[in-house]
């Protein structure tokens, strides 16, 4: 599916929005694929949650039913990579939805197999984008720590390598760190951000504030770090959009994660939904044991898939879902959760047109002194090399045989 | 009963979350007094203050139909061991 085809989408998104009623298919469809983790973080209680997981034959009648609706797909958990059949479970959503993104979270621990578990993966989706993510919340012990489990920092660095392994034979991956900043880690934020820069240079560096979600059973820890000292942070991780010069979809991106971390400020200091949330609507989450949520903050069933014959659109449409909706268009609710703001920003035209409006500024310029601007810095060097090239041609062309000989 | 190391609050001695703050008991005996003294050094409440509908919301999983698990696996460990068990790192 391409991003021209997510368009009419957005038009839809927002009608349904203005409406009430769902006149769409999420477009942004997160699928926890299992709650069982190898990890025992400071931030989260997931593995906690018992497990009764969809099986591979329940995937396959649910993405079915859902089509080619969903543009962004993300398979998270629980630890997604701890469920074999995770390419099987790629390669369905694949054939019945082709979606443009998958998204993968990802701890690193079983260093041995993820790496070849994901090269099936970028196998079974070859014309998706596939973006993995693997957690970074420390260097070091530090990591480790936080995560709870002793030597994973170690074990994640080794699945790290084996994944950067991969990225010269799939043109399709996009390898990434994500860092979950909490009063935990937020005093090492600077020795995390050095080391993602200076040793791992990944494709992107993204980052979350830890939060309060019901299906993280994370309610009442008070994890989340206070603004003043979680606005540094967010302030140079903007700086560095800033001052850097991007490309093509990477331009159009980093202007959104730009904005996402205004979004984040804003929501963390004024506490209410800062621009209309579209949970339930153009992004929704399916469980592990196939409840449909409209996101993981509220984690609140809108039906159970195994109840209506997996068939997602007669979920989509319960009467329980349309009181979500209400409830979430009331304003009943806010969060800075990453994966609903950017299908958010997507569906608001006053951020899409300053986005388009930056975007447009930059390609501007870039055309106007190509020298300047927009280009790599091997491209800005081309023409110097290919003076001295002429310059040396020259003088090879005008010496004369005696010269050339002494 | 058993007494919640956040806020004090009396629970059941199998109850997964706090009656009185929703925090998660079983992370609460793990993980609270090292919170607490990050929160005191951020100059934040040592309580937190969660938003209502998140407080809400988390009271309707307290009867929900996958609860079971946990609760066997409190009685069977209890809080205190069940945390050490669990955890691999050492501290």
């Amino acid at each position: 599916m391409s991003m021209l085809e997510v368009l009419p989408k957005m038009a839809r998104s927002q009608a349904s929005y203005m409406l009430g009623k769902p006149l769409v298919l999420p477009m942004n469809l997160t699928i926890s694929v299992s709650y069982r983790c190898n990890s025992r973080c400071k931030t989260c209680n997931v593995w906690q949650r018992p497990n009764d997981d969809f099986t591979l034959e329940e995937y396959e009648k649910t993405f079915a039913s859902i089509g080619h609706a969903a543009y962004w797909f993300t398979f998270s958990g629980g630890e997604p990579t701890l469920r074999k059949d995770l390419p099987e479970m790629v390669e369905l959503a694949y054939r019945y939805c082709r979606p443009g993104i998958i998204n993968i979270p990802t701890n690193g621990i079983q260093d041995k197999i993820i790496p070849a578990r994901i090269e099936r993966v970028l196998q079974a989706a070859p014309t998706s984008e596939v973006i993995i993510n693997l957690s970074l919340d420390g260097v070091g012990e530090k990591h480790d720590l936080v995560r709870g489990v002793k030597g994973n920092f170690e074990r994640a660095m080794r699945t790290y390598a084996g994944l950067k392994a991969l990225k010269g034979r799939y043109k399709n991956f996009t390898l990434g760190v994500h860092t979950v900043i909490s009063n935990f880690n937020i005093d090492e934020f600077d020795n995390i951000y050095n080391f993602v820069h200076g040793e791992l240079q990944p494709d992107s560096f993204i980052t979350e504030i830890a939060e309060e979600r019901v299906e993280l059973d994370t309610v009442g820890m008070g994890i989340t770090p206070p603004v003043e000292k979680y606005q540094p942070v967010i302030d140079r991780l903007q700086q560095d959009i800033r001052r850097s010069e991007f490309t093509g979809v990477t331009r159009i991106t980093q202007a959104f994660r730009d904005r996402y971390y205004d979004l984040v400020k804003r929501t963390l200091t004024e506490k209410r939904q800062i621009i209309p949330c579209l949970a339930g609507i153009a992004s929704a989450q399916i469980a592990p044991n196939g409840d449909v949520w409209t996101c993981c903050i509220r984690a609140e069933s809108m039906g159970n898939l195994r109840d209506y014959n997996y068939d997602f659109g007669t979920v989509w449409r319960t009467a329980k879902a349309d009181e979500l909706r209400r409830s979430i268009k009331a304003r009943e609710c806010y969060c800075p959760l990453a994966n609903a703001s950017y299908t958010n920003m997507l569906c608001h035209t006053p951020t899409l047109a300053s986005v388009s409006l930056e975007v447009a500024q930059s390609a501007a310029k870039t055309a106007i002194m190509p020298n300047e601007r927009g280009k790599s810095k091997k491209l800005r060097a081309l023409p110097v090399i290919n003076a001295a090239a002429e310059a040396r041609l020259y003088n090879e062309t005008t010496t004369p045989p005696t010269e050339v000989k002494a | 009963m058993t007494e919640c190391p956040q806020c004090g609050a009396s629970n059941a001695d199998d109850a997964k979350n706090c009656q009185g703050c929703r925090v998660n008991l079983y992370w609460a005996f793990q993980h609270y007094d090292e919170l607490a003294r990050l929160r005191a050094a951020n100059h934040l409440s040592p309580k937190p203050q969660s938003a209502s509908f998140l407080v809400e919301t988390s009271k309707k999983i307290d009867d929900g139909p996958t609860v079971g698990w946990l609760h066997n696996t409190i009685r069977k460990y209890g809080f205190k061991g069940a945390g050490k068990k669990v955890s691999t790192t050492a501290e």
